[in-house]
């Protein structure tokens, strides 16, 4: 059984991109839940949408079609982040699914405008949702803030000690990460604490501090088959740079106690601080600043002992094809070594691309 | 010899590349083509003209240049005197110049993935080559399609120019209408900085009258199209998309329609005459997307061996409503927001079957580009949804700029299939 399957039992909202406020569903009753892509989907698209889509998308929707998700799915919030997102809404439509299948809209720019116009669009969906569940006011979305809020300080905490806890975490932050964006927040935190009340009792909590050196994964969700891969290097540590990985993980949410000391603010102003905080969260390749991407790269490589990079490039996927001419260009200038992989999220691709991996690995180590 | 195989044929080698970037080339070719070919219409020899000046006009660099991807709102050049230029234009000239293949590879070469939009591959090819006129600013839109905007930030990075990307949301309603009217007028303010012309009243008058007049006769040539038999087909329709793409705003665009108007009504008038014979029309087409630029075969095909007229072509469609000068950045927003290609199926799928009404037509056909995720994303769905309502589609595998990735043995057999399709539901 795959980690995303961990969820808490109750009603849930099926999510895909980074982009989609979780703290919005929560608050409504639900228990966000991120549809990850299966290895072993059966079946196939053919009769809805073109094999020049997606994978990402070819492959959940097949998922969905037969049922591979859990049965208690209340409905699906698709966040409009990229044009194969539209094409998903429009299948699932197609599909007549039995649950709910709400479009949200994601700004591409990250100014005072597009963060406005995120807020009105997360209203919209909070009132939608609200209907489907429990209102979502300022009680409810402070809540659910708070405890999203607990959980990304225990996920920092955890990150922290992650090369102490295969056990929980064999693929590292990318296991972490199926588990937080599949499981409500209270379950995870939970569990967390457990975790690290165990890990620091039998380590005196003298295991802090990495900084040895690290191979980076990026580019375009990756097949669960290719983490796993690249985890067996034992020298290197990976650091996924992925939205199933680090992406995720790192999306910082504002001190809601100290942003508003004094009364009620009301349901709008939290809105809009969220809406800031997810478009401020480290970018992906859909964001139109550019230089904002291209920052953050030449950050990380500052930042950290890289040995390599290995770019996961997503068949039919626009926004990484680009992305990696840029990264390309950097790591060239650098002398840093890299590997494009392409596939299409399949197991198929996985046997072909070992040999080429492990032979980059050896260059690397 | 035709122009055209002419022109091929000086450009071919080293030599002929660097003429392409020469504006005495375009001033040579303008005087060439519009002396020596044989236009079927006096408004399609108008607007190579309008091309080959906007060419020339893009490589002189007298003037600011802009580069620009399809659908961005070309009134704002207009507005602030710039040249536009856009690189898929130049991708698909060079299909039919046969320079299409040389790009291509070279595109792989830089590592741009062969999944990609093989308009965006040539043109992000020849951006790496420097074939293109140097760009002063930048402008993309990501209504219709990812790969654009992400392009032109390729483009932008390479050379250190200003970009302006519109965000435009597939969601209707007021909060989309000022998203985006806010970033057109953001983009006007810097624009107004950068290249030191403050916008008056009077210059948005002007060029949206330019523009509304243009959109006025447009309509009327759909109008006039709808005539059975239809006075123009589909090869000759899909050329005037060159100004949705460039003209837009433009003084010659009005000029240019309203001549086209006239030329049909003509036509029209004297095939009710009998005087002129407009050709068989066993079937009445609705074309979505393009057409491939590496060759006119299909087209001919379609049209002249097997009487198929298409009698509309979806990128002709005028989907928006007139600009109000009144509101100038609303206005242009309104018209973004209008295209039924953004946002859920079911748009694109009204105005196919609006079309096919209006038209009287019998079928649609899809040229579906193989990169354009976009366009051919949907296809499944209408094919189903249009059948249920009795209308034959046929969704047509091919490329438009890529030669190699359009079997053309393979399309001529669906294109028969089709016909038989056709003959069979209007028995």
């Amino acid at each position: 059984m795959q980690e995303q399957f961990k969820g808490e039992k109750g009603k849930k909202v099926g999510w895909f991109c980074t982009y989609t406020p979780e703290e919005v569903i929560r608050a409504a009753g639900f228990v966000p839940y991120r549809l990850l892509p299966r290895e072993d989907s059966r079946g196939s698209t053919e009769d809805i949408l073109p094999p020049n889509i997606c994978p990402y998308v070819r492959k959940v929707l097949n998922e969905i079609k037969n049922g591979d998700y859990p049965g208690d799915l209340q409905g699906l919030v698709i966040a409009h982040s990229c044009n194969a997102m539209m094409h998903l809404y429009n299948a699932l439509r197609e599909e007549s699914v039995d649950f709910f299948v709400y479009l949200l809209e994601v700004p591409r720019k990250r100014d005072a405008g597009a963060c406005e116009f995120f807020a009105q669009e997360m209203a919209h969906l909070a009132d939608f949702l609200g209907e489907q569940g429990n209102p979502v006011n300022t009680k409810t979305l402070r809540e659910a803030l708070e405890q999203y809020q607990k959980r990304n300080r225990l996920i920092a905490e955890l990150q922290e000690f992650l090369p102490h806890l295969k056990e929980d975490y064999p693929l590292g932050v990318y296991s972490l990460a199926a588990e937080a964006s599949t499981s409500s927040p209270g379950e995870f935190s939970r569990k967390a604490c457990r975790t690290l009340e165990e890990i620091k009792k039998q380590h005196q909590g003298n295991l802090k501090g990495n900084g040895s050196p690290v191979f980076i994964l990026t580019g375009g969700i990756p097949p669960r088959g290719l983490v796993e891969i690249l985890s067996e290097n034992d020298n290197l540590e990976l650091y996924p740079e992925i939205c199933s990985g680090i992406r995720y993980l790192q999306k910082q949410l504002p001190d809601w106690s100290t942003s508003f000391t004094a009364g009620d603010p009301g349901r709008e102003p939290l809105l809009e601080k969220l809406a800031r905080s997810y478009l401020d969260k480290p970018p992906c390749p859909r964001l139109f600043d550019y230089n904002l991407r291209e920052k953050f790269y030449r950050r990380l490589l500052d930042e950290m002992e890289v040995k390599g990079v290995v770019y996961h490039d997503l068949l039919f996927c626009d926004l990484g094809h680009y992305d990696y001419l840029m990264l390309k260009d950097i790591l060239e200038a650098r002398e840093i070594p890299f590997l494009k992989v392409s596939t299409e999220l399949g197991q198929e691709d996985l046997g072909q691309l070992k040999t080429r991996v492990e032979a980059f690995m050896e260059i690397m180590s | 010899m035709q122009p055209q195989k002419i022109f091929r044929e000086k450009l071919k080698g080293t030599i002929g590349r660097k003429l392409l970037s020469s504006p005495q080339t375009y001033k040579l070719a303008r005087q060439v083509f519009l002396k020596r070919s044989n236009f079927n219409f006096d408004a399609k020899r108008k607007m190579t003209s309008l091309a080959l000046e906007q060419a020339a006009e893009a490589y002189q660099g007298k003037k600011p240049v802009a580069w620009t991807s399809a659908f961005f709102p070309g009134e704002l050049f207009n507005l602030f005197d710039l040249v536009p230029f856009a690189p898929e234009v130049a991708s698909a000239m060079a299909a039919s110049l046969e320079l299409a293949p040389e790009l291509l590879r070279y595109s792989e070469e830089m590592g741009l993935a062969t999944d990609s939009c093989s308009f965006h591959r040539c043109a992000a090819a020849g951006t790496s080559r420097e074939y293109f006129p140097l760009p002063d600013f930048l402008m993309a839109s990501s209504h219709l399609c990812d790969g654009a905007p992400r392009l032109f930030q390729y483009m932008a990075r390479k050379y250190s120019r200003p970009l302006y990307l519109l965000d435009v949301p597939v969601t209707k309603g007021e909060e989309a209408l000022q998203y985006v009217a806010c970033q057109l007028e953001d983009i006007a303010r810097d624009l107004e900085k950068k290249t030191g012309i403050t916008l008056h009243q009077d210059k948005i008058e002007e060029v949206f009258e330019n523009s509304n007049l243009a959109r006025q006769y447009q309509e009327e040539v759909n109008r006039l199209r709808q005539n059975v038999p239809s006075p123009m087909g589909g090869e000759e329709g899909l050329g005037y998309v060159y100004l949705s793409f460039l003209g837009e705003g433009h003084p010659q665009s009005p000029v240019i329609y309203k001549t086209l108007m006239e030329e049909l009504q003509e036509r029209v008038e004297k095939s009710k005459k009998g005087v002129e014979d407009p050709g068989k029309e066993n079937f009445r087409l609705i074309w979505m997307h393009l057409r491939p630029y590496h060759g006119s075969e299909l087209m001919s095909f379609v049209e002249q061996e097997l009487n198929m007229k298409v009698v509309m072509e979806e990128m002709n469609e005028v989907y928006w409503p007139p600009l109000d000068p009144g509101k100038p950045f609303t206005s242009l927003a309104r018209k973004v927001l209008s295209h039924f290609d953004l946002g859920p199926a079911e748009r694109r799928l009204q105005a196919i079957e609006k079309m096919v009404q209006e038209f009287k037509a019998h079928g649609v056909v899809h040229f579906s580009h193989w990169g354009c995720r976009q366009s051919v994303g949907s296809t499944l769905i209408l094919r189903k949804k249009l059948r249920e309502k009795g209308i034959p589609f046929l969704s047509l595998d091919g490329d438009c700029v890529d030669a190699s990735s359009f079997p053309w043995g393979q399309a001529r057999t669906r294109i028969e299939s089709f016909q038989e399709v056709l003959e069979q539901v209007h028995e």
